[in-house]
């Protein structure tokens, strides 16, 4: 109106402004990292990873989780109806390759027919110590799995460090490893 | 089908007040053409179309995915569907349990049921999943200290909006009676000053 009105512009007045500013950055930032905001946190971080039995689907024989106990271990869930397992595969056979790399266990995620996984290892290369078989998806409830391809990272004491959802990075693999024997 | 049941009183209340037929879709058709019930009752149509909207939405219900298991009465598909519904489905994060049609879904839907089956409470059932998925498959999330600032904010922002309201109406007052209207005839203290 006059002279008076232009000088008393508060300063929240560009308040709305800093919050869409604020709002833009906070957008921005979740755009550009790398947080998957579909993965869900595990409860078991922290906790020790729960046992299961089972049998192995290459050699048949019984299979205890118990016994991997005493050295750390990176439990990969796959199944051969997974197209995301099949993109991150090449990855775990590569680290599998690296001198030094500790014992991946690939449970076998709700297979319907014992032979696709077979065929399917087969096909892409086998990186696992173990494959335990999971049919019926039990296991993976047990776990807490919600899609695969999930992995859990688990020290020597059985301790699940890390959980990560989806397809695994190499530089993934090697930074969580190294935290697994870093010694917490 | 309960749900119908407890809509139908409301909607034929709704239905006097607005002139709207509900039980004849034919007559509630009346409202989207620009006829003799609406000259009569003196709304226009698009208001009369807009209620029609705004009533239809009412009319749908919640539907649910549909399993073959073997409930043995009534009460326990019930108390079932309450539950599933209570659950959030992992897989596609929008949905509830009951709604989902993901392969997880169908199993932990099979597993609810086994376990209300042994005997298992609402509460143990929901334990066993939080144990595994984390608060996250419950829909009424607890508060605990992470979810505690979802609980607070909007407490904090009304007592923040409430203060501010309440400064601003009685700096507005010590202003009037300070100034002297004489001097500035522009000064209006009761005006806002945005």
């Amino acid at each position: 109106m006059n002279e008076r009105d232009a000088k008393t512009i508060r300063w929240w007045a560009i308040l709305p402004l800093l919050l869409f500013a604020y709002l833009c950055v906070i957008l921005y930032l979740n755009l550009k990292s790398e947080n998957d905001p579909k993965s869900v946190p595990s409860p078991f971080v922290g906790k020790p990873i729960p046992t299961f039995v089972t049998t192995d689907l290459l050699t048949g024989a019984a299979f205890d989780s118990a016994s991997l106990k005493g050295q750390p271990y990176i439990l990969n869930v796959w199944g051969s109806w997974c197209p995301e397992c099949a993109r991150e595969h090449p990855i775990l056979n590569q680290y599998a390759a690296t001198p030094g790399a500790i014992a991946i266990i690939g449970l076998d995620h709700k297979e319907v027919d014992p032979a696709d996984g077979k065929a399917w290892l087969d096909r892409l290369g086998n990186p696992y110590r173990f494959v335990p078989v999971d049919p019926d998806g039990r296991i993976g409830i047990d776990l807490g799995v919600y899609g695969a391809p999930e992995s859990y990272f688990v020290d020597a004491v059985g301790i699940v460090r890390y959980k990560h959802i989806g397809a695994l990075s190499l530089k993934t693999i090697n930074e969580k490893v190294a935290e697994l024997s870093g010694g917490k | 089908m309960e749900n119908s049941a407890n809509q139908r009183p409301s909607l034929s209340l709704r239905a006097k007040r607005s002139n709207l037929d509900f039980r004849s879709p034919i007559r509630l058709l009346h409202c989207v053409r620009n006829d003799e019930p609406a000259r009569r009752t003196g709304r226009t149509p698009l208001l009369r179309c807009a209620l029609l909207f705004i009533a239809l939405m009412f009319l749908s219900s919640t539907s649910f995915a549909v399993d073959p298991l073997p409930f043995e009465n009534r009460e326990e598909e019930v108390r079932f569907q309450k539950l599933a519904a209570e659950l959030r489905c992992l897989q596609c994060q929008n949905q509830n349990l009951a709604d989902s049609d993901s392969a997880l879904a169908k199993d932990l839907r099979q597993l609810v049921f086994e376990q209300m089956q042994s005997g298992k409470s609402d509460s143990d059932i929901k334990v066993f999943l939080i144990q595994r998925y984390g608060d996250f498959v419950i829909y009424d999330p607890p508060v605990n200290a992470q979810t505690a600032p979802l609980w607070i904010a909007p407490i904090l922002g009304f007592a923040v909006l409430i203060g501010a309201l309440i400064y601003r109406a009685r700096r507005g007052k010590t202003v009037s009676e300070k100034s002297n209207p004489g001097e500035n005839p522009n000064h209006k203290p009761h005006q806002e000053d945005w």
